[in-house]
């Protein structure tokens, strides 16, 4: 998985022995002041309800490893929480994390996302979501950030394009292998 | 003695016949598979079993049909710890006999 949005670029390759967790590399290069941090990341499904029709799941997310910036490197990590649910129709998330690195990074964001199918497809064909992503960062300049997206999916492959309303471009990959 | 054991000998060979043409679909009807990003996982995880000819997944009728290859079969049990393993909740097991390999009308 490949995210890069206003605050960051992070590529986080995981493998998940079962749907309780999964365990992997996470790499995040921070936009702002180009720290980086690179670590292992562990998530945890902690809870999850499948109704006739929907699915809801909570999930924490947490990583170790190592921050660097400027030739300075400290031991860091983030922890945070996953929560979404979801209809072939619509669609509903929200996460946080907060992240420790000692001198280099201390910081706690959160984003919450609505999204709408304006069509339902079936299994194998393109499947495409409007959604709507709010950022909340409380140490930044720009408090909160609204980026509309557009997702696609078709079969292994998901890509995500959007632009933020200070004009910063959003774009995710997925790959399922 | 002769035409019994020519008729006899005809009988095994279309019991045999019919019984290379019969194919068995399992569905499983399911909660919670309502993405189909999400659902790769089970056509991947059932599929590659030596007795899976084929996996069907209905999203709207949150329905994972298995279609085995001739004689095979596979066991609820395991069946139930694939798909549970994918985070799927199950309803039900249903085994139906289709008249050929190709046939979905059973």
């Amino acid at each position: 998985m490949v995210d890069n949005n206003h605050m960051e670029n992070m590529l986080h390759i995981h493998y998940s022995p079962t749907a309780k967790y999964s365990v992997g590399y996470v790499g995040i290069n921070m936009r702002g002041d180009e720290s980086q941090f690179h670590g292992v990341q562990l998530n945890n499904l902690l809870w999850r309800e499948n109704g006739d029709g929907s699915q809801a799941n909570l999930y924490l997310q947490s990583a170790l490893g190592i921050a660097e910036n400027d030739g300075d490197v400290t031991p860091g990590g983030f922890t945070g929480i996953a929560a979404d649910w979801e209809t072939r129709r619509y669609f509903a998330s929200y996460s946080n994390r907060l992240t420790y690195a000692d001198d280099i990074e201390e910081s706690y964001g959160q984003n919450a996302r609505v999204g709408i199918a304006p069509y339902v497809g079936d299994f194998g064909d393109l499947h495409t979501w409007l959604m709507l992503q709010v950022d909340h960062h409380p140490n930044e300049e720009d408090n909160f950030v609204v980026t509309p997206l557009v997702r696609m999916f078709k079969g292994p492959y998901l890509g995500e394009v959007g632009m933020s309303n200070n004009g910063d471009a959003l774009l995710n990959l997925s790959i399922r292998f | 003695m002769k035409k019994i054991m020519l008729m006899a000998i005809a009988l095994f060979f279309s019991l045999q016949a019919f019984a290379a043409e019969t194919g068995r679909i399992v569905d499983v009807k399911v909660q919670g598979m309502v993405c189909d990003f999400c659902a790769q996982g089970i056509q991947k995880t059932v599929g590659k079993r030596d007795e899976v000819k084929n996996v069907k997944v209905d999203l709207d009728n949150q329905l994972i049909s298995v279609q085995m290859k001739p004689n095979k079969n596979i066991d609820d049990k395991v069946l139930s710890d694939l798909i549970l393993g994918n985070g799927f909740s199950i309803i039900s097991i249903n085994r139906k006999e289709c008249k050929t390999q190709e046939s979905t009308e059973c």
